[in-house]
C-alpha cells in the first residue's frame, strides 16, 4: 500500500509545476487582459473581450492538444509540461482577468474621484489606488480558482505529462481494476488543496478588517 | 492676463447630459480669501457646478480660471493642464473617500509625495502639522475603519489641504454625518476660514452658511437665483423660489 502512494507522489512535481506555473501565467497576463478590457479605446476593449470568450470558451484539454500537437510540433518544440503549463497559464489568464474585472467594478467611485481630485496621474492612481484594493477583494476567488485549477491540471495527463494523474491511472492498469489508486490520488489532491484555503482564510480574515 | 482679485472665476458655465442641462450658463467670481456656501434644492446642480471647477465634471462650454491658470472648455485639456489644475484645488466629498488600505499618516503623505514631489521626510512632517490642526494627531497610525465619520472628513480635510491648494471646494462635506460628528467638520471648517483660505461650500448647513460664509448663492433649476450677504438673502429673498426653500428649512426647525 506505501508502495502505491510513493508512486503517485511520483508525480506531485509535475502537478504542482503545472498548476502553480499556470496559475502564475495567468494572474501576470491577467493584468493587461483586464486593463484592455476596462481601457478608453474600443478596439483594445474588444480584443480582449474576444480573447477572454474563446480562451474560455474552448475546454482545457482542447486547449493543451492544440498547444501540445499543433503549435508544439510545427513552430516550437514543447515538451508536454511546457505544453501543460501554457495551455492552463492561458486559460487563467481569461478567468483572472475577469476576477481582477469584479474586483474593479467593486471599488467604490469615490475612491478614483478623490484620487483625480488630489491631482495624481492616471498611472499612480492605478499604482496606489485601485491595484492593492482590487487585489485585496480578489484573493478569495483567486484562491477558489486555484483549487479548481489544481484539479482541472488533470486534463495535462492526456498529453503525456507524468502528473499525480498519470501515475495513477498507470497504477490502476497495472493492478487490472481496483480503485485504490483513484481513492490515494483523491487524498493526494485534497492534501494539495489544503494550505491553499487556509491562507485563503487567513489573508480574507486580515484583510477584511480594513476593507469595510 | 488672469485677474489677480480673483482667485476663482467661472464664466458662462454649462454642463449637458445628453438632453439634460444640469448647470445652465453660471458665472461665479471669487476672491481671495473668500468663503462662498452655494445652497438650494436637490437636483439644482450645486455639486455638479462645484465638480466642474475641478474638472471632475467635464462642462460643455464656458471659461475657467483658477489661481494664475486660465482654461477654455471648449475644448478638451492636456492632461498636464487637468493635473495642474487639481493640484491648484483641494476638495472634500460627502462620502469622505479615505483610502481604507492606507493609514491616516501615509493617505495624507502619498499625494504629496506623488503629485508635489515631497520625501518621505518632509511630507510626513507636514502630514503631522495639518493632523495637528485638525486635532488628530493622535490617529497618524490608524486606518480610516478605526475612525469616526466626523473623524475620517477631518481626515479628508487635511489631505485636500496637503498638496497646497489655492482654494478648498466641500461637496455637502457633513450631509453624511450625523448632527454631532457634523459639528466638529463643520468647526474645522471654520477655523480654516478663519485662517484665511478660499473656500466654496455646497451646503444644507444654512446656519453654518449664515454665519461663516461671506457670501450665499442659491441655485435652482441649473441657474443662480441670487447671492449676497448671507444675512440678507436669508431675510429677504427676492425670488418666489427661493422664499419657498426657506421657509421648508425654517418650518422643520
Amino acid at each position: 500500500m506505501m508502495d502505491l502512494l510513493f508512486t503517485l507522489i511520483k508525480g506531485v512535481p509535475a502537478t504542482l509545476a503545472l498548476t502553480g506555473g499556470g496559475f502564475a501565467i495567468g494572474a501576470v497576463l491577467g493584468v493587461p487582459l483586464v486593463l484592455m478590457r476596462r481601457s478608453h479605446n474600443r478596439f483594445l476593449r474588444w480584443a480582449a473581450r474576444g480573447f477572454i470568450d474563446v480562451a474560455r470558451g474552448i475546454p482545457p484539454v482542447v486547449w493543451l492538444f492544440i498547444i501540445f500537437f499543433g503549435l508544439g510540433t510545427g513552430f516550437v518544440r514543447l515538451t508536454s509540461l511546457q505544453a501543460g503549463i501554457i495551455g492552463l497559464g492561458l486559460v487563467s489568464s481569461a478567468y483572472l482577468a475577469e476576477i481582477y474585472r469584479g474586483g474593479f467594478m467593486a471599488l467604490h467611485k469615490g475612491q478614483i474621484e478623490a484620487a483625480t481630485a488630489l491631482g495624481m496621474p492616471a498611472t499612480d492612481i492605478l499604482r496606489y489606488v485601485s491595484a492593492p484594493q482590487v487585489l485585496r477583494v480578489s484573493i478569495p476567488p483567486m484562491a477558489t480558482f486555484f483549487v479548481g485549477l489544481l484539479k482541472d491540471s488533470t486534463v495535462a495527463s492526456t498529453i503525456g505529462v507524468r502528473d499525480v494523474m498519470m501515475y495513477t491511472s498507470q497504477a490502476a492498469q497495472a493492478q487490472s481494476g481496483g480503485f485504490a489508486p483513484f481513492l490515494f490520488a483523491a487524498f493526494l489532491y485534497i492534501l494539495l488543496s489544503i494550505p491553499v484555503a487556509l491562507f485563503s482564510r487567513v489573508m480574507d480574515k486580515k484583510l477584511r478588517r480594513r476593507l469595510s | 492676463m488672469p485677474d489677480t482679485d480673483y482667485i476663482v472665476r467661472l464664466k458662462d458655465i454649462n454642463v449637458q447630459y445628453g438632453t439634460y442641462h444640469a448647470v445652465r450658463n453660471v458665472t461665479l467670481d471669487i476672491r481671495k480669501g473668500e468663503v462662498v456656501a452655494i445652497v438650494g434644492p436637490s437636483g439644482a446642480g450645486k455639486s455638479t457646478f462645484l465638480r466642474t471647477i475641478n474638472m471632475l465634471e467635464q462642462p460643455s462650454s464656458g471659461s475657467l480660471q483658477v489661481g494664475s491658470f486660465t482654461f477654455s472648455l471648449a475644448q478638451t485639456l492636456a492632461n498636464e493642464q487637468l493635473l495642474q489644475l487639481r493640484r491648484s484645488t483641494g476638495m472634500v466629498f460627502q462620502s469622505f473617500n479615505l483610502f481604507p488600505h492606507m493609514t491616516v499618516r501615509r493617505n495624507i503623505s502619498l499625494p504629496q509625495m506623488r503629485v508635489l514631489g515631497r520625501s518621505q521626510l518632509e511630507a510626513d512632517r507636514r502630514t503631522m502639522q495639518l493632523l495637528e490642526r485638525v486635532h488628530l494627531a493622535d490617529k497618524a497610525d490608524s486606518y480610516p475603519a478605526r475612525l469616526s465619520g466626523g473623524q475620517q472628513q477631518r481626515i479628508a480635510i487635511a489631505r485636500a489641504l496637503a498638496i497646497d491648494p489655492e482654494v478648498m471646494l466641500f461637496d455637502e462635506p457633513t450631509s453624511a454625518l450625523d448632527p454631532e460628528l457634523g459639528l466638529e467638520v463643520l468647526a474645522v471648517m471654520r477655523e480654516l476660514a478663519q485662517d484665511g483660505m478660499t473656500m466654496i461650500v455646497v451646503t444644507h448647513e444654512i446656519a453654518f452658511a449664515a454665519e461663516v460664509a461671506d457670501r450665499l448663492i442659491v441655485m435652482a433649476e441649473g441657474q443662480i437665483l441670487e447671492e449676497g450677504v448671507p444675512s440678507d438673502v436669508i431675510r429677504n429673498p427676492i425670488s418666489p423660489r427661493t422664499r419657498k426653500f426657506f421657509r421648508a428649512i425654517v418650518d422643520r426647525h
